[in-house]
């Protein structure tokens, strides 16, 4: 299958490429290496991708590029392109955030309605839940962001389904909940403990440390995401959780388990648009796309240490 | 990875919409209808306004 990668330079986009070209998948990446983290994190991610002669890859912005051309009907489209980051999201950023997240999701979105590929994967985010009423989240209670980056993801997710509605455009959107593993961000809490605690520097902890956080490793997010691609879901919005929701504190513990020795720990106090909590019903998912998630949170965080440890 | 000739057809000038011609010594994608090129990179083609250089400024 041919398959086009938005956002293929990024921590998710460039596991996925990589697992698309192992399943024998021609792949076409677009990223416009937005400068939210250094452009070599995410050449390093896309090395081996290039090395493969089913991958070839364009640098440009999504609202600029021609998207036409580059989407063949029954193509599957892989929409991983987005601003991250919630907390940089406030104040004058925002035009970052709208033009990035929800501009260049409709561009995508028109190009696919002349293209007609025979599905677009879209990657929305646990950030639309807000502060949940209740727990787990499940897909049909009432969004409520607390960051702008949310806001974001949640207009881009109803586009999706809108395109899905008025044109027939197949969508279907995976909400991730806190993704990690190796190439996560480097402004992600995992990336950032895992370093510090390599190099014996402080660890920077927002909140008290109870805070929970339904944690997602990669390689089953990349399951779900290609489990879109053909499962009967059209139209759909799904939880994309790993089962492994446990505290700050505790993910903390796990990680002095793998460092084998004490953190130093710092207090850096609670965040704005930080949610409290997140945990995913994914039953939905389960039933769908047949997800399973099969990674736990101490194997997935000492593959991110191992990871970080060749990077350093 | 080189620009394959498949890559080429399908890529787009991101200013005028018209397609893209590999320059002779292989280095940029030229737009002759916005008078831009684009630099091929690592064999990445970079089609990002801050990249692009007119052509006439070459000359």
């Amino acid at each position: 299958m041919k398959c086009v990668v938005t956002g293929a330079a990024g921590f998710i986009g460039s596991n996925l490429c990589d697992r698309l070209l192992a399943l024998g998948h021609d792949v076409t990446g677009i990223d416009c290496f937005t400068d939210y983290y250094p452009r070599a994190h995410k050449e390093a991610n896309l090395a081996a991708a290039r090395r493969h002669p089913r991958f070839t890859f364009v640098e440009g912005d999504l609202n600029a590029l021609d998207l036409r051309p580059l989407i063949g009907a029954g193509d599957w489209v892989f929409h991983e392109a987005a601003q991250a980051g919630v907390r940089a999201s406030w104040g004058a950023s925002f035009q970052i955030y709208t033009a990035l997240n929800v501009d260049a999701t409709q561009r995508l979105l028109e190009a696919c309605k002349e293209a007609k590929p025979a599905r677009i994967v879209y990657a929305s985010s646990s950030s639309v839940y807000g502060d949940a009423a209740k727990f787990p989240e499940n897909e049909d209670d009432r969004p409520q962001p607390i960051s702008p980056y949310g806001v974001t993801k949640l207009a881009a997710e109803h586009l999706c389904v809108l395109y899905w509605k008025a044109f027939g455009a197949p969508t279907v959107s995976l909400r991730y909940f806190t993704v990690f593993g190796p190439r996560q961000r480097p402004d992600m809490a995992f990336h950032k403990w895992c370093r510090a605690a390599l190099a014996d520097a402080e660890l920077p902890i927002f909140g008290d440390g109870e805070q929970t956080r339904d944690f997602t490793y990669v390689a089953d997010a990349v399951d779900a995401i290609v489990a879109a691609a053909t499962a009967d879901c059209v139209g759909q919005v799904l939880n994309v959780g790993g089962g492994n929701r446990v505290t700050v504190k505790q993910t903390l513990a796990a990680l002095a388990e793998i460092h084998g020795r004490p953190l130093r720990l710092v207090d850096r106090g609670a965040q704005k648009g930080d949610v409290r909590h997140t945990a995913a019903d994914i039953s939905r998912a389960e039933r769908l796309l047949g997800y399973r998630p099969k990674v736990g949170l101490l194997d997935g965080l000492r593959a991110e240490y191992e990871w970080i440890k060749t990077i350093l | 990875m080189k620009i394959s000739d498949d890559l080429l057809r399908i890529l787009r000038c991101p200013v005028s919409r018209q397609p893209l011609r590999l320059s002779s010594d292989g280095k940029w994608l030229i737009c002759d209808a916005a008078g831009l090129r684009y630099p091929i990179v690592d064999d990445i083609p970079r089609l990002i306004a801050e990249a692009a250089e007119k052509i006439e400024e070459q000359k």
